[in-house]
């Protein structure tokens, strides 16, 4: 079982555990996020660099995400061993496995009634019902996602609303009234898009099961780089949960930058992925939370393309810990991105992780720190 | 690993960041984060090699950057002057290089030339504490490799470098090249052969009395999904042949990648992750590590032709895999000029 417990409740949001992820005791502090994983990696970092280079605050729950492996499928199963096996993954970690790439693009107009579409390099592929379960089996994680039907963009009509609910209703149906058993901790993805009573009628009719672990709230279209409106999250998410027992995990995927965290945070969610710091490893940047953070929302997004720092011989961010920051210098980072060298992601990777770990750290104290309500 | 050197390219690192700036961020061994040693090559071969308008005269190698189209000087002593500035452990001579097939006049005047650079170069080099090797050269011509490897056995302190090969020439003519220059040698300097290479000519070299080698080829191979391995020297795992293979790549190989991957997860991230690229590396210098020890291990417990069969016997065998029983293979044919030094250094193969 997901064992999660709600120690404290705050005005600006929830302070949590979770001690056990199906059957790897974690003892995770929340609020926090799992690691995102592509391949079943840490995006640029073999497991050895990761176990010996990344230090991480608490024991990782790794997100592993479907579409980079969906093609291998097939040959997972017949590895016998499941998928952290076969990526390399240090045995006995806890993982979660969701079907949908936080980084990766996900178009609409490829769902039907039958499946969702998820999109490898090469190109679609439907998961139906099915050939999910048979992959959640075959891939042996201590926790998966129901499917949902996520095509729900802002124009989206009444008609398309109703049928996007009533999918993801049946997905998550079939999935558990089959004769084969689904095997790991369930957690059930809530969608709904820009609709109170979509959002409402979603939780209510997929989320009051007793096996529910957890749930994940299918928020992609408020990640980073889309425009968001706070009034409207804070709408969303009421209805999302008022019909809902209150002390159940709750999780959101996807890249979120430190000012949203804080308020995804002040909303009652839990749980966020590492997409965010990858993301801005992949582009070259690296980000810094302001002193004052969490107090004000305030961090600063550095990109070490700019020439301006190629003579610049200091370290990357003064007080960072991580290994980039304590070998490394702006310089060194322009000229490996200059190069195109493949360190350069490994060292981006590692300093940004650490501090959206560090972030959620003192997010912590900061809960810790406020009256309880 | 224990991996205990490294090679930086000067030419390179002249270009970008440059080596004003390596200078600045404190030498290279600080501003990469290794604190083991480092030796840099004088960056002429890169001009020789990426240059369509190449000209040497006795000032110096005169070339068109690639970069910004300029016609450029590298005398001996800029050569010299870039390569302090890296703060390598061991810096390279800039010598004439010519292409290795080329014959006549030209193949000693570049040797003496060499010559008179080294000595430009050891009046360039004021820094005590790098060493600076001497490059012997005479192309393929035996007597002129002897009379450079006299003049500049005199000239080197710490070691010396055999340069000028693994330009294309017949392996027969690449052997017996670097049999003479070792014979030729005193024994106290380390001997270098520059840009090699390929497994068995690392063997073959060793063997023939060579202690020191470099070579791109391990990782840059490696980041096209190519593993080098005991058993049948090359494995291209991005060959639908390994999609459903769950051996390690070599399950005697102690690297981090052969105890935790198999040949399919790594064909199926190949060409998509760079992890793919780390992980292949990762076993392919192990690869090369491991086989020196194994060199090293064979001379000194005087075990070399039990060695050398198990070597090319493996080598010149099939890939490792599960249908094939092990002991009942083919070997390939192993190529003449490998019989051919193996005969001159007195040791007999069994196939």
């Amino acid at each position: 079982m997901v064992k999660f417990t709600i120690e404290k409740k705050t005005l600006l949001g929830r302070l949590g555990k979770i001690d056990t992820w199906g059957s790897v005791e974690v003892n995770h502090q929340t609020p926090s996020c799992m690691t995102y994983l592509r391949a079943g990696h840490i995006p640029h970092l073999t497991w050895e660099v990761a176990a010996t280079q990344l230090r991480l605050e608490q024991t990782p729950i790794y997100q592993m995400t479907l579409p980079s492996l969906v093609t291998q499928a097939k040959i997972i199963e017949k590895f016998g061993k499941g998928a952290p096996k076969f990526c390399g993954i240090p045995a006995s970690s806890a993982i979660h496995l969701t079907p949908f790439d936080p980084l990766g693009k996900l178009p609409g107009g490829y769902n039907d009634s039958k499946s969702v579409a998820i999109w490898t390099p090469n190109g679609k592929v439907s998961l139906d019902v099915k050939t999910w379960r048979s992959i959640i089996n075959s891939f042996g994680c201590e926790s998966f996602e129901t499917l949902v039907d996520y095509d729900t963009p802002r124009d989206a009509g009444q008609k398309k609303l109703l049928k996007a609910v009533e999918r993801t209703r049946t997905f998550h149906e079939q999935l558990f009234q089959q004769d084969e058993k689904v095997k790991g901790e369930r957690i059930v993805t809530l969608g709904g898009g820009f609709s109170k009573y979509h959002r409402r009628k979603c939780a209510m009719e997929v989320g009051l099961a007793e096996e529910t672990s957890a749930y994940s709230v299918e928020f992609r279209e408020f990640s980073e780089g889309k425009e968001v409106d706070e009034k409207e999250i804070v709408e969303l998410l009421e209805e999302t949960f008022s019909p809902l027992p209150p002390t159940k995990l709750r999780y959101i995927a996807g890249p979120f930058n430190p000012k949203t965290i804080l308020f995804l945070i002040k909303n009652g969610i839990d749980l966020f992925d590492s997409s965010f710091p990858v993301k801005l490893a992949d582009e070259g940047h690296a980000f810094c939370l302001a002193d004052d953070y969490p107090t004000s929302s305030n961090f600063e997004i550095v990109d070490f393309n700019n020439q301006k720092f190629a003579d610049d011989f200091t370290t990357p961010f003064a007080g960072c810990e991580c290994y980039t920051c304590k070998k490394y210098t702006k310089g060194y980072l322009q000229h490996l991105l200059n190069t195109h060298e493949l360190l350069a992601s490994i060292l981006l990777v590692i300093h940004n992780i650490t501090e959206y770990d560090r972030m959620f750290k003192l997010i912590r104290k900061s809960l810790e720190n406020s009256e309880g309500i | 690993m224990d991996c205990r050197i490294l090679l930086c390219n000067t030419y390179h690192l002249g270009h970008r960041p440059g080596h004003q700036r390596v200078k600045a961020a404190g030498g290279l061994h600080k501003m990469m984060n290794w604190n083991r040693s480092i030796l840099t090559d004088s960056g002429g071969f890169q001009m020789v090699s990426l240059s369509k308008l190449m000209t040497v005269d006795e000032n110096g190698v005169n070339f068109e950057s690639p970069h910004t189209g300029e016609m450029m000087a590298l005398p001996p002593e800029k050569s010299i002057e870039i390569q302090q500035a890296l703060g390598a452990d061991i810096m390279m001579q800039l010598d004439h290089v010519i292409h290795v097939l080329t014959t006549g006049d030209i193949v000693k005047e570049a040797m003496h030339r060499s010559i008179r650079w080294l000595d430009r170069c050891q009046v360039a080099h004021t820094r005590d504490d790098q060493a600076m090797f001497p490059i012997l050269q005479g192309g393929l011509n035996l007597e002129l490799r002897k009379e450079c490897a006299e003049e500049m056995a005199k000239r080197a302190k710490v070691g010396i470098a055999i340069g000028g090969l693994s330009g294309g020439e017949e392996k027969d003519h690449f052997w017996k090249v670097v049999a003479a220059c070792c014979a030729a040698l005193p024994s106290h300097l380390p001997r270098y052969v520059m840009g090699v290479g390929f497994p068995v000519d690392l063997v073959i070299c060793s063997l023939l009395g060579a202690d020191m080698f470099d070579c791109v080829y391990p990782t840059r191979t490696a980041r096209f999904g190519t593993a080098m391995v005991r058993r049948g020297g090359l494995m291209q795992l991005n060959q639908k042949r390994y999609k459903e293979d769950f051996l390690p790549i070599d399950d005697k190989c102690k690297c981090n990648t052969c105890q935790n991957y198999t040949r399919a997860y790594i064909h199926s991230v190949i060409g998509k992750e760079t992890v793919g690229c780390h992980l292949v590396s990762v076993h392919n210098i192990k690869h090369q590590l491991d086989l020196m020890r194994d060199v090293r291990r064979a001379i000194q417990s005087n075990s070399v032709e039990k060695f050398l069969n198990q070597f090319l016997s493996d080598y010149y065998g099939p890939i490792q895999d599960e249908t094939v029983e092990q002991s009942s293979q083919i070997v390939r044919d192993v190529p003449r000029w490998v019989r051919d030094a193996v005969d001159h250094m007195g040791y007999k193969l069994d196939f």
